[in-house]
C-alpha cells in the first residue's frame, strides 16, 4: 500500500478487513493458551490427589511452569484484542472460584479410602476446575 | 440536491496509513507500536507522524509504559475516535452500496 496515494471506498473497506483479520488472528494464541491451561487443570487435580511420588511432583512442577509461561506470554502480547479483554475478567474470576472449589474438595472432602464414587466426583470437580478456560478458548475461537 | 456521501468521509481517517491504524485499534483494546508498524508495514517515523495527527484530532490515546528499562508504547482509540471510525465505515458502506443517506 502506498502511503501517499488516496484510497477508493472499496480499497478502504478491503484494508479495514485485512487489518481486522490480522488483529483477530492474534486472539487465537490466547485461545490456545486458555485451552492448554484448562485441559492441564483437568488433569492436575486427579494427578495430585491420586498420583504418588513422581506423578504428583511432575503435576506440581507442571503447574508452576505453566503459570510462569502464561504470565510471560501475557506480558509479551503486542496487542490486546477487545473480545479477549472483555471475556478475560469474568473467566479469571470463574477459574479462581472453580480452582478453590477443587482445592477444597481435594484437601478437605476427599477421604483417604477412595472408592469409584469418590474418584468419579474428583474427575467431575477437576473437569469443572478447567471448564472456564476451555469455555473461554471455545468462545474466542467462535468470535475470532 | 443532496451531497454525495463521499463528502462525509472523515479526511483525517481517509488516508492509507491512518485508516490502517484506526482499523487495527478499532478491533483491539490497545496495541503496541511495533505491532502496528509490522501490521501496517511502514517505517517508525511514518507511523509516528500519522499517530501524532490522530492524537491531535483526539482519536488516539498514546500511553508509554516501562518494563524494567524497556519502554513500550501502547495505542488505543478514544471514545471520540471509536465513534468517528464507526461513522467513517458507515459512510464507506453507503458509498459502496449506493445509498445516499444513512
Amino acid at each position: 500500500m502506498n502511503a501517499e496515494e488516496g484510497l477508493s471506498p472499496d480499497q478502504a473497506l478491503r484494508e479495514i478487513d485485512r487489518v481486522d483479520r490480522h488483529v483477530r488472528r492474534s486472539a487465537r494464541g490466547v485461545a490456545h493458551l486458555f485451552l492448554i491451561l484448562g485441559l492441564c487443570s483437568m488433569v492436575y487435580w486427579p494427578a495430585v490427589a491420586l498420583g504418588r511420588g513422581v506423578i504428583a511432583g511432575l503435576a506440581g512442577a507442571g503447574w508452576v511452569v505453566l503459570t510462569i509461561a502464561s504470565c510471560v506470554y501475557w506480558a509479551r502480547m503486542r496487542v490486546r484484542d477487545r473480545y479477549v479483554m472483555l471475556i478475560n475478567g469474568r473467566v479469571s474470576v470463574a477459574y479462581i472460584l472453580t480452582t478453590l472449589l477443587a482445592y477444597a474438595f481435594v484437601a478437605v472432602v476427599l477421604p483417604d479410602a477412595r472408592g469409584p464414587g469418590w474418584i468419579a466426583a474428583l474427575v467431575a470437580v477437576s473437569v469443572l476446575a478447567g471448564a472456564p478456560l476451555v469455555y473461554a478458548a471455545w468462545r474466542i475461537r467462535e468470535e475470532r | 440536491m443532496t451531497a454525495h456521501p463521499r463528502h462525509e468521509l472523515d479526511e483525517i481517517i481517509h488516508a492509507p496509513v491512518r485508516l490502517s491504524i484506526m482499523a487495527a485499534l478499532a478491533v483491539s483494546e490497545k496495541a503496541d507500536f511495533r505491532f502496528l508498524r509490522d501490521t501496517i508495514e511502514v517505517s517508525d517515523s511514518l507511523l509516528s507522524k500519522h499517530i501524532l495527527t490522530l492524537e491531535e484530532a483526539g482519536y488516539v490515546r498514546v500511553e508509554k509504559t516501562f518494563v524494567g528499562k524497556r519502554g513500550r508504547t501502547w495505542l488505543s482509540l478514544t471514545e471520540h475516535g471509536r465513534a468517528a471510525f464507526n461513522a467513517y465505515t458507515d459512510v464507506l458502506r453507503r458509498i459502496t452500496e449506493g445509498i445516499p443517506h444513512a
